[in-house]
């Protein structure tokens, strides 16, 4: 009787030091750390379980079976929510997986920020860049010049305030690209001119407005 | 037996001494908290073992302590970590 429960001891143990070694292996080969989390999954379940099982065959009374079922317990209910702790905490603060990864099944955003230039759109730029980093999202500034303004000039002076404020609207949507590049994110800048009513009505459901 | 629970423990300490690699290496925050993590469970192993080595259920005490440790230290470093990218 007691060899047979030694030899049940033995197998359990050396079966779930096993999964802790490969899974210590798993820990330092993979090349991601989404990878790893992967590899140590084994070591809480069938690593653990194994030789918390040994214990309980090793003992066999009720306290110590009691307390080594709960521990097992405890860890079948909690090491996935730590896992996914884990993991949601790296892809919000942008930790990179290894470029063999296919699969990506989150949802790409599109951010779109609108920019006037100057000191108080830097600060808007500053969310959408960082919104667009945590997303992973495509990130787009938007410029629009209104040329409702010129209709009543004359048709070359129209022209020549237009180019004029083609031009400023160049330099600040390269402002908010410079920002966004600093920061390494790639961002598209698109301008618009807007002269009919129909048109201004699409233009601001574009708006993103950051909360204050 | 004693052959079995020495060689028991040179694995669950050569595991130790791997998640410590990763610990050491990085490259990141959180492929350190979850090598530490690893290495919470490795080392709740370590001590069930040494409870059967010494004949002393009591350790198992330290076990459910352990556990319990390893998956508060986890997701506190998991919230910490993401407080610190929306500061």
């Amino acid at each position: 009787m007691n060899l047979v429960r030694d030899v049940v001891v033995a197998a359990l143990l050396l079966g779930g030091v096993f999964f802790n070694v490969v899974a210590a292996v798993g820990l330092v080969r993979l090349p991601d750390a989404y990878m790893r989390m992967h590899a140590t999954s084994k070591t809480t379940t069938l690593g653990l379980a194994g030789v918390l099982l040994a214990v309980l065959v090793h003992f066999g009374s009720y306290d110590v079976s009691t307390k080594v079922l709960l521990v097992i317990l405890f860890y079948f209910l909690t090491a996935p929510v730590g896992a996914h702790m884990i993991a949601r905490s790296a892809y919000i603060c942008g930790v990179d997986w290894c470029p063999a990864t296919t699969r990506y099944d989150l949802e790409r955003a599109t951010i779109v920020c609108a920019t006037r230039g100057g000191e108080e759109s830097a600060r808007v730029h500053q969310q959408a860049i960082e919104l667009a980093r945590e997303r992973r999202g495509e990130l787009i500034f938007l410029h629009v010049v209104d040329t409702t303004a010129l209709r009543g000039l004359g048709h070359d002076r129209a022209q020549a305030l237009l180019s004029e404020m083609r031009a400023l609207a160049a330099a600040i949507l390269s402002t908010a690209a410079a920002q966004a590049a600093a920061l390494h994110t790639i961002a598209t800048s698109l301008g618009c001119a807007r002269s009919q009513p129909d048109y201004d009505r699409n233009i601001t459901s574009l708006y993103w407005r950051p909360p204050a | 037996m004693n052959l079995v629970l020495d060689l028991s423990l040179a694995g669950l300490v050569l595991a130790l001494a791997l998640c410590l690699v990763r610990v050491l290496r990085g490259p990141t925050a959180h492929d350190r908290v979850v090598a530490l993590d690893n290495a919470a469970s490795t080392i709740v192993g370590l001590v069930a073992i040494y409870a059967i080595r010494l004949r002393q259920p009591v350790l198992l005490d330290a076990i459910v302590v352990l556990a319990l440790l390893g998956f508060v230290s986890t997701v506190a470093f998991a919230r910490y970590l993401e407080r610190g990218a929306h500061p």
